[in-house]
């Protein structure tokens, strides 16, 4: 069995909008607007420069160069050069380039919490929201 | 804005996992595989393994058959120790010859007693007195007694037979019958009948201790109705068995026979 070659990668174009949440098992390319949480279990999760997610975002290697409003959990790296409104949780390495602005708190957190909020830290800080996840999302 | 593919493809090439692969096969051959698992034929039996295998088909033969033996051997000697159980009566029975007609006196003495047929039982009605005013045990004959007490004695352990019968041996030992002739006879030269048995009797304390005149009323009938000089004699001695090691040798009777009266004072023991 030769191993497959072939890369996966959802583009989401600019002028395309998504309101709900997003889960994906491989890399995603977004220049559109999205109105709920983005997940991805596998691959690059990319906010391409005009992009805007208005939820959580998680995912294995994290890449913002548009804006996030909301939490960013990345297990793997995580590079900003974008806009992030929210905590951000990593686990692995981060990169902040020269275009990245950040409005919440940088967390470092084991790979097992990475998806985890931890409460007593969003009640800590006002300017953070908890994550409520919808019984839809999880099914 | 324009978006250039190739340069998103190489973004998300960057981050891309290496795909695992798993070529089972190339593992497979690339590992050593044991003697067990291989396919090859089983090799033939070597020359060692063969005479081995001979060997122990012989020894596996020799097994069973020792094994048999052994059982064999148990129970045989099973068999043995239980197969006098049911002949015990007969064993432990005292040999009954014939009446020899003239032989010499041991040879009498040794002729067990003979039970004749018209021997009566002793029972209540021999202690009984007769009609005629004489005693009950007169009539009973003292052979009667005899043969009651060997089969009493005929389930007894071994030892006790074996004792009775080197009693007998000793009792009727040429010495001891000599000495006892020649007392009788002496006796009866001098005084009635009765008086050797009488003095037998007396002069064995055990025998005196248990109803004296009983005793003497069939020794004294003993002599008439028995023609045999020595019988009443003997039937005393069997009538009041004693124990081996009260049982004196033949050396010792000859010389109690042969000894004086006893004086004042002594107890004579035989």
């Amino acid at each position: 069995m030769k191993p497959q070659a072939t890369l996966n990668v959802t583009l989401l174009a600019a002028g395309s909008a998504i309101e709900g949440n997003l889960i994906l098992d491989h890399g995603l390319s977004l220049f559109g607007i999205v109105d709920g949480n983005v997940i991805t279990n596998d691959g690059l999760l990319h906010i391409g420069a005009g992009g805007l997610v208005k939820g959580q975002i998680e995912g294995e290697h994290v890449r913002v160069d548009g804006t996030v409003e909301g939490d960013v959990h990345a297990r793997g790296s995580l590079e900003i050069n974008g806009r992030v409104r929210g905590n951000i949780f990593y686990c692995g390495t981060i990169r902040l380039g020269e275009r990245a602005s950040i409005d919440g708190q940088l967390k470092r957190v084991s790979r097992e919490l990475t998806i985890e909020s931890e409460p007593a830290a969003i009640a800590e800080t006002p300017n953070v929201q908890s994550l409520q996840r919808p019984a839809t999302a999880a099914a | 804005m324009q978006i250039d593919l190739r340069e998103i493809q190489a973004l998300h090439a960057r981050y891309a996992r290496e795909p695992v692969v798993i070529d089972l096969e190339n593992q497979i051959r690339a590992m050593p595989a044991p003697l067990l698992l291989s396919h090859a034929p089983t090799s033939r039996p070597t020359g060692l393994r063969r005479a081995w295998n001979a060997r122990w088909q012989i020894g596996r033969v020799s097994l069973t058959v020792i094994g048999g033996t052994v059982v064999c051997a148990a129970l045989g000697m099973g068999a043995a120790r239980l197969w006098p159980t049911p002949h015990s009566r007969a064993i432990n029975t005292p040999p009954v010859p014939a009446a020899t007609p003239a032989s010499p006196q041991s040879d009498a003495s040794l002729s067990a007693p003979t039970p004749s047929a018209t021997a009566q039982p002793l029972n209540s009605q021999a202690l009984e007195t007769s009609p005629r005013g004489t005693p009950g045990l007169a009539a009973v004959d003292p052979s009667a007694l005899i043969q009651d007490h060997g089969s009493l004695r005929a389930p007894g352990t071994a030892a006790t037979q074996a004792a009775a019968t080197t009693e007998q041996k000793a009792i009727v030992s040429p010495i001891r019958q000599r000495a006892i002739t020649g007392a009788s006879a002496a006796a009866v030269a001098n005084v009635a009948p009765v008086t050797p048995v009488a003095t037998v009797a007396a002069s064995t304390p055990q025998a005196a201790s248990v109803e004296p005149t009983a005793h003497a009323s069939a020794a004294s009938q003993a002599p008439a109705s028995q023609p045999e000089a020595h019988r009443p004699v003997r039937h005393l001695v069997h009538l009041h068995p004693v124990t081996p090691r009260d049982m004196p040798p033949a050396a010792d009777a000859q010389k109690s026979a042969a000894a004086p009266a006893p004086r004042n004072g002594d107890v004579q023991l035989f």
